[in-house]
């Protein structure tokens, strides 16, 4: 439900020329001895000393790290296109001829219950025809002959009408179910309507947090339609390459991708379920094979039981994990690590705390940070069924519900045996449940405080640490039940029943040791762990949460110490790909200068054999996270340089060249910006914004044919890009052609109705041509998306003031 | 040690005879194993070699121990009926057989039934339940070692059974004082009672919790106890 932007993909988009005429913020895009030999004899003796002298210059050199430079070696081959699409799947209907009882229990499963078609049997939330009241707009969700639509009536204008064209979940969620719907745009993208329903809440609500950012809450008469983030309606189902979605997996094998003859947006999904093939990839093959009774030891499809801790988890986190992605065209089956990392939104973004509970939003990835994982053998499937997603022990056995303590037991034996010794409750009551205290629902908190219910089990199967608790910002789970008593009150009965309990691990209490002034000697051993710690190298998301913080904490910086090097230096070689990926990136960044490191960073890539192309991604996102803070900063200089590191990680990344142009336009060299700009829509082409970004940087070194030129580019590339009309209105605004920028910014708004400065274009326009009612509307519209501007604001005041006269 | 080995299978299969006796005396089973596909084989193979325990004390075409019969052609010999039956309920088939009740979902237990049943020709039918030994005393902890741990982790806990060597993954040296002080008591018992596989371990470690009594668990990891000379750390043994 939460929109975020791709790392090191940061494709700025800003405004040309006259847009600081009407002062709005530019938008960032969410997005590897020789030896003289003596001749004569007699020499040899002196000889040998002197080259004896030389190799041990030469060894003292090398081990000093200052015996000659060496460069990153070149990628050995580019990325293998992706041998899947959409026609090698069939949906979920073959299955059942052959698997009945699996097909049976996915249809009543919430997977197979996910979303679809609007219709009586799906749709939860209230289309009745009651009336949704904002301050400034009243949305009627209603069914005309058995079409489900939403009528939005915004203050002074004219209805619209959007019909409701999938809905996106059915509200199953045991901490707060949510139902939220579609709408196929005339781009060819499907936009989520800001709608949503509260299945506990009986009620409607809209997310706010990248408008009014106050977290998901009710809708109610003090709210503004313009205060919830996806109106005018910009959420797109599915990833673009400028936003990263979580939305979508609320379909199964959605992609959306840019048609380039078509001019528009093209999303494929085999259906709004989340369908067998989800978990079990392309089955195409497979029911061939069947059908023609041709299926030997090679069935076309590989098990899923097979597979061992890791790769189970895998197929789950598909969807259920918060991710970076460092590959697009993801389909079902496709090796996850290729295409994405569960670790890497730790660098940055941070949803988890550093002991893997929420701190913004997600919670089924804190798996990996549970004993129950690092220590035991637990997949998701241990306790879920994956077929009907109902709970079961660990061998299988069903069992008749979400918080059945057999889920643990089944390998918490001991505690089974005498429960009330351990829980200290009353036996069968709340609090003798083991999920009551080591898997309690907490409110996500980037939905807010509770004003719409949307809590989720705490997936990390903590132990209740009250003071512990208290210190990553997360609410305890004594607390749950025992709401009124202190902190310091539940620490003290905790030690009174339990006595000591089990440590936090070192690799996390270390994290949280760190302050925000913590010098780089203090503060490494501590995020890194000491030189030889092979027990946190164990738990990797945590380990690599440390690292995260190492290079947020420090990675402005030009200096490493010897200790802090030579842990990194181990950490290169950890056998995880995230971890040795940032390790290497952290290198890179504050002790590539040094020789030694240098050639440490090219013997690990000649060294990583097939995971080469996956660790290049990954260590340049982490470069890459690292230039766009410089470039939000300010600090271009550094954007450029660690940009131009990045891309010698991975030279023909597209998007890295587009923001290395952003970083040199907004640095003031136009010149080279272009350059890179027309290097990145080279590798690829069906890039509207970089056209938009080109012709922006033409346009500064002064060459606006070139510039507008560019920009009619990307509005034939794509019809639904408003930034493209956008810069070529200002430009016919300066060569005095009100009436054609009139008609192009009207494109703009009509695209993309929260652009402000387009509104507020469009009322100067209207007011030169003496037309005060199209110029108090046009402020009043942009005024909803950027209260803030002072003189759109007297204007408007103004106008009013004058009855629009 | 190849002695010791044989006299330990003796003893899990002491009673193999008389009842193979009484088996005969069954009526011919009605079913038999689902067919097994190629990739039903495949899959059972994966299963066997990695997520299941059988393994760690049969051996299957070269793979596995030595603590029970060979599975490699257990076809010839038994029928799906009493592969079935054996593996719901060991000591029910074969009292006195070391062999623990693994649990397992229906479609893995129908999948290993169906590869070790292949080609079957065994006549024998679904055997009758033993009748239920008596209730005695909780054996010692020593006893119950010497029965159900030892082929494995050594008479004195060293890591060093006779079956060891055929295992994957070494076992546990229960007299690693310094190995086994990290460990939890509940976590010994967790371990003897769930299975290698639930605790990140070796999966041909089997599960005893479905064969053995909590007090017999506990005498258990008492005596592991007693072999390392060590208490688990000091968080886990509760409160003062």
């Amino acid at each position: 439900m939460t929109r975020r932007r791709p790392k090191g993909t940061r494709p700025k988009e800003k405004r040309a020329g006259t847009a600081a005429a009407s002062p709005a913020p530019s938008r960032a895009m969410r997005d590897g001895w020789t030896r003289a030999w003596p001749v004569a004899v007699r020499l040899a003796t002196r000889a040998a000393a002197a080259a004896i002298v030389v190799v041990a210059l030469g060894a003292l050199l090398w081990f000093a790290g200052l015996a000659g430079p060496a460069s990153l070696p070149a990628p050995r081959g580019t990325p293998v296109a992706a041998s899947r699409s959409h026609d090698d799947f069939v949906g979920a209907e073959p299955c059942k001829e052959c698997h009945a009882a699996q097909f049976t229990a996915w249809q009543a499963s919430t997977h197979g219950h996910a979303g679809g078609d609007a219709s009586p049997s799906r749709v939860i939330a209230a289309f009745g025809g009651a009336p949704i009241r904002f301050r400034d707009a009243t949305v009627t969700p209603r069914v005309v002959g058995g079409r489900y639509e939403f009528v939005v009536a915004q203050d002074g204008e004219a209805p619209t009408v959007f019909t409701v064209d999938g809905v996106i979940g059915g509200g199953h969620m045991e901490g707060g179910g949510t139902q939220g719907f579609v709408h196929r745009a005339s781009d060819g993208t499907m936009r989520f309507l800001p709608f949503d329903w509260s299945r506990q809440g009986h009620a409607w609500f809209c997310n706010t947090n990248s408008r009014a950012n106050a977290g998901w809450v009710p809708i109610t008469p003090a709210l503004r339609l313009a205060d919830c983030g996806d109106w005018p309606l910009v959420r797109v189902l599915g990833e673009l390459p400028r936003y990263a979605n979580c939305q979508s997996c609320h379909a199964s094998q959605l992609t959306v991708s840019l048609d380039t003859m078509a001019h528009r947006w093209r999303t494929q999904a085999t259906g709004l379920d989340i369908n067998c093939e989800a978990c079990h990839g392309p089955a195409r093959r497979h029911v061939a094979l069947a059908r023609a009774g041709a299926m030997g030891a090679d069935i076309g499809l590989e098990p899923l039981a097979t597979r061992d801790k890791d790769a189970s988890l895998a197929v789950c986190f598909q969807c259920h994990a918060v991710k970076d992605r460092v590959r697009d065209g993801f389909l079902s089956g496709d090796p996850l690590a290729s295409y994405y990392s569960v670790n890497f939104p730790s660098l940055g973004d941070r949803p988890l705390t550093a002991d893997g509970r929420t701190r913004t939003f997600a919670y089924q990835e804190g798996h990996r940070f549970s004993d129950c994982y690092v220590n035991g053998g637990m997949t998701c499937t241990s306790c879920h069924d994956p077929h009907s997603q109902t709970y079961r022990d660990v061998t299988g056995t069903p069992l008749p519900g979400r918080f059945d303590d057999r889920q643990c037991t089944s390998c918490h034996a001991a505690k089974a045996s005498a429960p009330a010794a351990h829980t200290h409750h009353a036996p069968a009551s709340e609090g003798s449940r083991c999920t009551a205290c080591h898997m309690p629902y907490l409110q996500q908190p980037e939905t807010g405080h509770g004003a719409v219910r949307y809590a989720r089990s705490d997936h990390t199967i903590s132990i209740p640490r009250p003071a512990w608790d208290s210190t990553m910002g997360v609410p305890n789970a004594c607390a749950t039940c025992h709401a009124g008593r202190a902190t310091a009150a539940l620490e003290s009965q905790v030690a009174k029943w339990w006595g000591a309990i089990k440590p936090v691990p070192a690799v996390v209490a270390g994290q949280a040791r760190v302050t925000a002034g913590m010098s780089l000697d203090e503060a490494w051993p501590l995020l890194l762990g000491a030189r030889g710690d092979t027990a946190g190298d164990r738990r990797v998301a945590a380990r690599f949460a440390g690292e995260a913080r190492f290079l947020e904490q420090f990675g402005g910086g030009d200096a490493l110490p010897a200790g802090a090097r030579e842990r990194l230096a181990e950490l290169a070689l950890h056998p995880d790909l995230d971890v040795r990926a940032l390790a290497l990136a952290t290198l890179h960044q504050l002790d590539g200068a040094r020789w030694s490191t240098q050639r440490l960073l090219a013997h690990a890539l000649r060294a990583a054999g097939s995971d080469e192309t996956a660790l290049r991604a990954r260590w340049a996102l982490a470069l890459g996270f690292l230039g766009d803070r410089s470039q939000i900063a300010g600090e271009w200089e550094r954007a450029i340089a660690t940009y131009e590191r990045a891309l010698a990680v991975t030279p023909r990344d597209p998007r890295l060249l587009l923001n290395l142009a952003n970083a040199l336009r907004d640095g003031g060299d136009a010149t080279r910006a272009v350059a890179r700009y027309r290097e990145s829509l080279t590798l690829d082409p069906a890039q509207p914004i970089a056209l938009v970004n080109l012709g922006i940087a033409q346009k500064a070194s002064g060459d606006t044919a070139a510039a507008v030129a560019s920009w009619e580019r990307a509005a034939r590339l794509d019809a639904g890009e408003p930034l493209a009309p956008f810069n070529l209105a200002t430009v016919e605004l300066a060569r005095g052609r009100t009436d054609e920028a009139r008609r192009l910014y009207e494109t703009a708004v009509s695209l993309d109705g929260s652009l402000a400065a387009a509104h507020f274009q469009l009322a100067r326009l209207a007011i030169l041509r003496g037309d005060p009612v199209t110029a108090e509307s046009s402020l009043r519209r942009g005024l909803r998306f950027d209260s803030t501007n002072s003189l759109a604001r007297e204007a408007y005041d103004r106008l009013r003031g004058t009855g629009g006269r | 040690m190849r002695r010791r080995l044989r006299s330990l299978l003796l003893l899990s299969f002491a009673a193999a005879s008389p009842h193979d006796a009484r088996l005969a005396a069954q009526p011919a089973p009605a079913t038999s194993a689902t067919p097994l596909t190629p990739f039903d084989e495949r899959k059972a193979r994966a299963l066997l070699a990695t997520m299941l325990p059988c393994l760690g004390c049969h051996e299957l075409d070269g793979d596995g121990g030595a603590v029970g019969p060979s599975l490699t052609r257990v076809g010839d010999r038994r029928s799906a009926n009493y592969i079935r039956a054996i593996i719901d309920d060991p000591q029910g088939v074969v009292p006195g057989s070391a062999m623990p009740r693994t649990r397992m979902d229906a479609s893995t237990r129908e999948l290993v039934i169906a590869l070790l049943s292949r080609g079957a020709h065994g006549a024998d039918a679904a055997p009758r339940a033993a009748p239920a030994p008596a209730v005695s005393a909780v054996p010692s902890g020593a006893a119950l070692y010497a029965r159900w741990c030892a082929a494995c982790h050594g008479a004195t806990g060293k890591g060093d059974g006779p079956n060891a060597k055929r295992l994957p993954v070494p076992p546990r040296a229960h007299a690693n004082a310094a190995r086994m002080s990290q460990r939890g008591d509940d976590a010994l018992y967790d371990t003897i009672a769930g299975g290698g596989a639930v605790m990140g371990m070796s999966a041909r470690m089997p599960a005893f919790g479905a064969t053995l009594s909590d007090a017999e668990l506990r005498a258990l990891v008492s005596y592991l106890r007693v072999l390392c000379a060590c208490a688990g750390p000091a968080w886990s043994r509760g409160a003062p």
